[in-house]
């Protein structure tokens, strides 16, 4: 569940960013480092109302974790609907139920399964909820996405441009809760920033991001996550008329 | 696409061979597929039992083929240029696994949407 001191908030959203960090303020990091024997796919596309998607992949043997990440319409706001979340085999036109649930979206595990090794898959069906397409975001972790690690602060400070964001990645080595704490915004006639946190795309190609929210100084956001490598966008909010620069830090298990 | 498919059998785990039909509507220059596992080491084949639509060329052949689910797509090349028949157009010995069957206009012969009907026989 998602807890927010200071806010009530937290939808979905996906877009496609860069993903690596673009530092002109030195960040300071005391972050451990951690040995994943994971590896990560993310399913990614379109879904119509009353469709269903499917997506095949061949694992040996071990557990399998699936989120549902995002969930946006055609304009990339976030919705609330949930979906129909199936991993299981390939059958037909479809994907045949090892296991299910109907779900909203979030960043830790929906659903988990150990198998043997096999071709398998994980599907996305609208249960009647979406009135028009949406683009989703599916991540699927094969392996255990973590060994050994610690957690950690880091803190990262960033200007933002008009129209523009900014993104960085860090690591969850434990399933736990992390933190965002919004220290500063500069010039002080600037009331907040948005910020958002997904986790980057299996190719490189950017974040799918999940949770937004409109950060204001002092502003503290807590959820809960899998072991894995997450993104944080701040971005401006549509309100920026010149260069803002931030403060963060980023407790993670 | 858009695709239907019978619901297969349930397996018995005999080896003995068991028909899925996958039923769907190929677009032009489009191609569709259907996944099936098989549970015993044995003969796969295909079958296109029926193609049709408003513009099917009389000579058209459409292009078939095994291969395995991979991502959004089936792995499967051309195996067979496949006419609608009632003989197996194409047959190969496949291990234990999951499967896809994928038929395909990749020639452009469709001048419009076309439904067909490809038999998938393989051991249960």
């Amino acid at each position: 569940m998602i807890r927010a001191r200071t806010l009530t908030f937290f939808c979905l959203l996906l877009a496609a960013s860069a993903c690596s960090e673009r530092t002109t303020v030195p960040s300071q990091v005391t972050q451990l480092p951690i040995t994943s024997t994971a590896s990560t796919q993310v399913f990614s596309g379109t879904l119509a109302p009353a469709g269903s998607q499917t997506f095949a992949f061949t694992i040996g043997s071990a557990p399998v974790r699936v989120s549902l990440g995002s969930l946006t319409d055609a304009n990339g706001n976030p919705l609330s609907q949930s979906l129909r979340l199936t991993f299981g085999v390939p059958q037909g036109t479809g994907c045949g139920p090892i296991q299910a649930a109907t779900t909203r979206t979030g960043l830790s595990t929906q659903l988990q399964v150990n198998v043997s090794g096999g071709t398998y898959c994980v599907s996305v069906e609208d249960i009647g909820q979406l009135s028009a397409t949406a683009t989703f975001g599916v991540r699927i972790t094969l392996g255990d996405p973590s060994t050994r690690g610690g957690g950690g602060t880091i803190t990262y400070a960033q200007t933002v441009l008009p129209k523009g964001s900014t993104t960085r990645t860090f690591e969850a080595s434990l399933r736990g809760d992390v933190t965002i704490l919004f220290d500063t915004i500069d010039p002080a006639s600037v009331a907040s920033l948005g910020i958002a946190v997904g986790f980057p795309r299996a190719d490189g190609g950017g974040c799918v991001l999940n949770l937004t929210a409109t950060a204001t100084r002092g502003s503290q956001f807590t959820f809960p996550v899998e072991a894995g490598t997450y993104c944080l966008q701040v971005s401006d909010p549509g309100t920026l008329t010149g260069p803002a620069q931030f403060s963060l830090r980023i407790q993670h298990p | 696409m858009s695709c239907e498919s019978d619901p297969p059998a349930a397996p018995s785990g005999t080896g003995a061979p068991i028909t899925e039909t996958f039923i769907g509507t190929l677009q032009p220059s489009g191609e569709a597929f259907y996944s099936f596992s098989v549970p015993k080491a044995g003969t796969v084949s295909l079958t296109l039992t029926a193609m049709s639509g408003a513009s099917i060329p009389a000579d058209a052949l459409f292009p078939i083929g095994i291969g395995t689910p991979v991502g959004q797509f089936c792995s499967a090349g051309v195996d067979a240029a496949a006419a609608p028949g009632l003989s197996p157009q194409y047959s190969t010995s496949k291990a234990v696994g999951v499967y896809c069957a994928k038929i395909s206009d990749n020639n452009a012969r469709l001048g419009a949407p076309a439904s067909f009907a490809l038999n998938i026989t393989h051991p249960r």
